[in-house]
């Protein structure tokens, strides 16, 4: 790979990493690539040599649909998809297909909760189905239509979030007060049935490890990271001068987690590197 | 009590205080000498070819697909970054 490099000089190397490619919801697609094509995202995209890192294709993803034939015509003609071609799970795995062959390693770095700030007693049968939809069957989707033109020894890694586990039973640990139990185990703020949907990705990623891992010889695990204050994740709550959902579950995991430092988003990088990689071999189905 | 006898109580106190202080002093340098000698083993060793090697993540010539990316801010793209990275 022939990469320009900074301070004046242009340098022929061979990077080592893995061949990166891109899967990016439409409506965001035309500000993102604009920010990668103006190389205006600066430090962030800077790899430990120093080199740029170099996106070989984005494609526009959608993985609430599956196939070209299950996007309504509302959805395909409208303001915010009309550009775009391509967007189902399948299209892009078909795309992949011809572009490239296989894949090794595939990353599902996607949710959506319409109503997340909502309790889940409030929370509308529509907008539960929908996290569902865009947080757990799009990665049954992802791990179904992508397995075929994986190569064996291949990973898939998925995040998961801590909301999905249950309510401990204090009976069992006297010790504990309910109250610690339940702040602990329960995330208030995680709402719109998206605490549902994360437990649904930590089961299926059980079942998906199993079924994927007899058939197609590939691995399948998720991370529960502590939270960090992505874009994503500033857009819960925080309603005028009000602190967001982010800025509260920081200062919990800064009060209560055995590592009181800042989680950075590189920590989550290299378990997932980790995790896809060969070492991580006998690993699988794991949170 | 002559002068020569205070002279030499005076120095085996000098002596016994020395004494301490460098024992002290001894005590504290050979604690830093094993800790930079662990270091330095440590450094070998992740040094040494071999186990480095052995345990290093290396997706060369390996694809990646990474779903969900829309900004430099979240996971996404700090996986693939980190994949990106991830070779000799």
């Amino acid at each position: 790979v022939c990469l320009e490099f900074g301070f004046g000089s242009i340098v022929t190397l061979f990077i080592a990493g893995a061949r990166v490619l891109l899967g990016t919801w439409p409506p965001v697609m035309p500000l993102f690539k604009a920010s990668i094509d103006r190389n205006t995202l600066g430090e962030d995209s800077i790899l430990s040599d120093g080199s740029t890192m170099k996106i070989d294709k984005i494609y526009p993803l959608d993985a609430t649909f599956d196939t070209k034939e299950l996007i309504p015509e509302s959805v395909s003609t409208s303001k915010r998809y009309k550009a775009f071609n391509g967007y189902s799970i399948q299209e892009v795995v078909d795309q992949i297909k011809a572009d490239y062959g296989t894949v090794d390693y595939v990353v599902h770095s996607l949710a959506n909760g319409p109503e997340v700030t909502k309790a889940l007693l409030d929370t509308s049968r529509e907008g539960y189905l929908a996290a569902n939809s865009a947080s757990a069957y799009s990665m049954v989707s992802m791990v179904s239509r992508f397995a075929p033109i994986m190569n064996p020894g291949g990973a898939v890694v998925s995040l998961t979030y801590i909301a999905s586990e249950k309510v401990r039973n204090c009976v069992t640990n006297l010790l504990c007060s309910a109250l610690i139990e339940m702040s602990l185990q329960v995330i208030p703020g995680y709402g719109g049935g998206m605490s549902s949907a994360k437990a649904a990705l930590e089961s299926d990623t059980r079942t998906l490890a199993y079924e994927a891992g007899r058939k197609y010889g590939i691995r399948v695990n998720t991370i529960s990271a502590g939270p960090l204050a992505s874009r994503a994740a500033k857009a819960i709550g925080g309603k005028g001068s009000e602190k967001t959902f982010i800025d509260y579950a920081i200062d919990y995991s800064k009060a209560n987690a055995p590592m009181a430092h800042e989680l950075y988003n590189h920590d989550v990088g290299a378990t997932a590197a980790f995790l896809l990689s060969p070492l991580a071999r006998a690993i699988t189905g794991k949170s | 009590m002559t002068i020569s006898t205070f002279s030499s109580l005076l120095l085996v106190v000098l002596a016994v205080c020395s004494s301490i202080a460098v024992q002290g002093f001894a005590l504290k340098s050979s604690s830093v000498v094993k800790v930079r000698h662990s270091m330095v083993t440590k450094l070998a060793a992740a040094a040494a070819p071999h186990r480095a090697s052995s345990l290093k993540i290396n997706m060369e010539g390996k694809t990646v697909f990474v779903g969900g990316v829309a900004d430099s801010s979240g996971y996404g793209w700090a996986i693939t970054k980190a994949c990106a990275d991830a070779g000799t």
